[in-house]
């Protein structure tokens, strides 16, 4: 595997598969089963799971969080299922085999999606610290 | 006489009021400030949206249309965009009519085997630097009528050649370039260089015969010195430019350091400069037909996206 340092920085993002396989620490499946680590990460998932309930992953595109898989589902197919409207789902195909133009376009939901998180994130902190603030203020007048 | 009436409970109605004033401020500018979150977020989705678009623009279609696969193994070779050299590959290969591989981006080496019949010295590894270094200085000249002929065939003499200095660089070379990436060492291109060279095909270039304001020492010309729009033509191909100050010709290559805007018409091209302009010739309006009419609108929507992306930035 050559060395990808150049696209580390987005290893936050899980942009690339091998991202996404280095992001699981747990998995309860083997490498053989159906959705095994890799298969995982070529549909897209990265592991977003704990010590307790180590089968959750989500997908790096349209951030669809899925538990409870069984070593015979296709995360492809469960994909598709509970995401249609994943820009990834509907590309339909690896890392791999995509060229660089659609890598891009991935790349480009991945980060808006990953600017609208940080911005919802931010919004929902920034009103539950001045609600509490007006609570203080109204209680205290 | 009556008086105003003072009521009992007067403070703690302002008091009250004060209060509703203070909450009331305090929600507006929370509204505010989450309406200028939103701003925020679509300011950089704009920015990423135009960075990617510049991006996509800028990458050679081969580029873009390779696998994932092979790009990831390219990707640690390739620093800039001049570092993938494929498109100016094609180019080359177009120019001799061998279009059996043209966009695959690993015909380094099989495009060039033509030429190891000729020059039994260069070892395939020789070949695709030597032709990587070509193609990058190639790319940039318009094939003349000898081109295909000077591309088929090797010089007879290889006093000149100098294929022998290409060897000590092959190894790197070659397996750097795993897919046509060439990186093109200083020596390589020295030698593409020195070679096939005739006076006819080389690039028309521009005299100035009155060298006085230009020839100060390493003056870099940071504003522009002609007029903010002026009408000029492109020199014919082979033409010697001369220009004695009175009708300013367009130089094949742009030695200002300004931005600058170029407008094909009828006749000739309209040459705008970062000056203020006072007043468009109207006879130069009317060589303007609808396309450059419409292509001139799409620039100035792209002059002002900039624009507004440099405010952005600058209110940051």
């Amino acid at each position: 595997m050559p060395s990808l340092a150049k696209l580390d920085e987005f290893r936050g993002l899980h942009l690339l598969e091998k991202h996404r396989i280095e992001s699981f620490k747990d998995w309860p499946f083997s490498a053989k089963s159906a959705c095994s680590i890799g298969k995982m990460a070529e549909a897209g998932f990265y592991w977003t799971g704990t010590k307790r309930e180590n089968d959750t992953a989500t997908c790096f595109v349209c951030g669809k969080t899925l538990d409870g898989w069984e070593s015979e589902d296709d995360p492809w197919k469960e994909h598709l299922k509970h995401a249609p409207q994943c820009e990834f789902v509907k590309l339909g195909c690896a890392e791999k085999d995509m060229t660089v133009d659609q890598f891009l376009k991935i790349f480009h939901a991945v980060v808006n999606s990953s600017i609208e998180k940080s911005v919802k994130q931010f919004k929902a902190q920034f009103a539950k610290e001045n609600e509490s603030k007006l609570n203080e203020f109204t209680r205290s007048h | 006489m009556p008086r105003t009436k003072i009521s009992k409970n007067s403070k703690r109605n302002r008091e009250a009021a004060n209060r509703e004033e203070k909450i009331r401020t305090f929600e507006i500018k929370m509204d505010s400030v989450l309406t200028n979150i939103d701003d925020v977020e679509s300011r950089y989705k704009a920015m990423v949206e135009i960075q990617l678009q510049a991006l996509t623009t800028r990458m050679p279609t081969e580029l873009r249309e390779m696998k994932m696969a092979l790009f990831l193994e390219l990707l640690p070779n390739l620093e800039h965009f001049a570092d993938f050299k494929p498109s100016d590959q094609t180019q080359y290969l177009g120019s001799q009519s061998l279009c059996a591989n043209t966009t695959t981006g690993n015909g380094g080496t099989s495009s060039n085997s033509r030429n190891d019949e000729e020059d039994s010295c260069l070892s395939g590894g020789a070949i695709s630097a030597y032709g990587g270094s070509m193609r990058s200085v190639k790319a940039m000249r318009t094939p003349g009528p000898l081109h295909s002929a000077r591309a088929r065939r090797e010089r007879r003499s290889r006093s000149a050649c100098g294929a022998a200095k290409v060897l000590p660089n092959t190894s790197s070379a070659a397996t750097g370039a795993a897919g046509g990436v060439v990186r093109s060492s200083s020596n390589a291109s020295r030698i593409s260089r020195s070679k096939m060279r005739t006076p006819m095909t080389a690039r028309p270039k521009a005299f100035s015969a009155d060298r006085t304001p230009r020839n100060l020492p390493k003056q870099r010309s940071t504003s522009p010195s002609t007029p903010p729009m002026a009408f000029l033509r492109w020199p014919k191909p082979g033409e010697v430019a001369l220009s004695k100050y009175g009708s300013p010709i367009v130089a094949q290559v742009m030695p200002d350091k300004f931005a600058n805007c170029n407008i094909p018409i009828r006749n000739g091209v309209l040459s705008l400069r970062p000056k203020k302009l006072d007043e468009v010739k109207s006879d130069l309006v009317e060589h303007l037909d609808s396309d450059t009419l419409s292509q001139i609108k799409t620039l100035h929507e792209n002059l002002q996206m900039i624009m507004n992306s440099a405010k952005m930035a600058g209110l940051k």
